[in-house]
């Protein structure tokens, strides 16, 4: 499947402006110490543990240092309980997604945090020696940016190519084939999609180079935000619902991601001007969206999920293709099955006609 | 197809190293440029 010019076009456009964006923070600090006359790399932070957040953050911290660990499992599992005492996966939780569901939930926070761990303890030591903890004079401050911009940013790179490039289309398939919309989602991935999940990388590395501890922050901030954003718990509704919460709206689905814009994103169509698979791509952040022009905002949820493709594949080809693939006829997981990358059939010209 | 599904593989992987790298050098050669063009 051959990639449109014009879109390869944008994805170069984008890119370059993404190389802007990285250096902002960068040149935030340039401009701080140029007017402050601030020098803190003379006398640098040995050990990133000494630094501390403003006093007004300080008491987050505790909460998002066991977010890291426990926090996580046990946020999540609490969300996905609330979802099923509001019955909110209806019947579509079929075996086949239970598998696929608790598969990908359990195992990568079995198996990554090896693969990361010898990452950051073996091959960065080694790759780049002598230079743990040489940024930890940078101030908290922009330690959090420098982060919030790498983390987020390559994530939205991350997740935009393997929709825009066919050939990576189905290390992401897994995340989209389910036909609902539910926490179980934020961890629904294909294995290797996971494990060579590039920020993962980027942000360790920047922690071994000693943005270590507005990394926790950054890192709480964003899984709460992203796992709110799959949940079938429609937490921005009454922002949209109360005139006097509007301003607040206007703001929050253009800076985060929130259930309606990402739910948008999973949605199977994008025929009822809701649904928009091709776009809303932020993570944490939907101000990607909005500078590239991927986002549309409408403060509505689509009326179905998924993907048209799909076919109930086995959870096995689903969380481990190419390594192990689907048995069902014709599916894109299968032995010599076809590239259709996130396409959806065109809409022909009576049905348009019929919804016009 | 095995061959297939190596190229897929490595293409994978090369995009990925390529995502994590470029980010990297930016804000890394940035803040270490910093400490060398920035001195009072």
């Amino acid at each position: 499947m051959a990639l449109d010019q014009s879109l390869s076009k944008r994805i170069t456009r984008d890119a370059l402006i993404s190389i802007g964006l990285y250096a902002l923070p960068v040149l935030a600090l340039v401009a701080w110490f140029a007017w402050t006359g601030e020098t803190p790399w003379k006398h640098p932070v040995k050990n990133y543990s000494q630094t501390t957040a403003p006093a007004f953050l300080s008491f987050l911290e505790p909460f998002f240092k066991h977010l890291k660990s426990w926090g996580f499992i046990a946020l999540a599992l609490a969300l996905g309980v609330l979802e099923f005492v509001l019955g909110l996966y209806d019947n579509k939780w079929t075996a086949t997604e239970k598998k696929i569901d608790i598969i990908c939930f359990v195992t990568p926070k079995i198996l990554i945090p090896p693969v990361v761990g010898y990452f950051s303890l073996h091959i960065l030591p080694t790759i780049l020696p002598g230079l743990a903890n040489v940024f930890s004079w940078v101030p908290f401050w922009g330690g959090f940016f420098i982060i919030a911009v790498a983390d987020d940013l390559t994530q939205y790179w991350y997740h935009r190519i393997h929709h825009q490039l066919p050939f990576l289309w189905r290390f992401h398939r897994t995340h989209h084939s389910a036909p609902y919309m539910g926490i179980a989602m934020a961890s629904r991935q294909n294995f290797i999609y996971t494990v060579f999940f590039s920020q993962t990388y980027l942000t360790t590395t920047l922690i071994y180079l000693g943005l270590g501890y507005p990394a926790l922050f950054v890192t709480a901030i964003k899984t709460l935000i992203t796992m709110t954003a799959h949940s079938s718990v429609p937490w921005d509704k009454p922002f949209y619902k109360y005139r006097v919460l509007h301003p607040v709206a206007w703001v929050l689905e253009r800076l985060i991601s929130t259930p309606a814009t990402h739910h948008a994103h999973h949605a199977d169509t994008t025929d009822d001007g809701i649904g928009n698979y091709k776009g809303n791509f932020g993570n944490m952040f939907f101000i990607w969206d909005m500078i590239f022009d991927t986002g549309i905002i409408t403060r509505q949820y689509p009326a179905s999920y998924g993907i048209k493709f799909y076919k109930e594949e086995e959870w096995y080809a689903q969380f481990l293709w190419p390594l192990f693939k689907s048995r069902k006829d014709g599916s894109e997981l299968a032995k010599n099955g076809p590239e259709v990358g996130d396409e959806v059939e065109p809409v022909s010209p009576p049905q348009l006609a019929g919804a016009a | 197809m095995v061959l297939t599904d190596l190229k897929i593989l490595i293409k994978k992987i090369g995009v990925s190293i390529l995502i994590y790298a470029l980010p990297l050098g930016i804000l890394a050669g940035g803040l270490y440029a910093i400490t060398h063009f920035l001195t009072n």
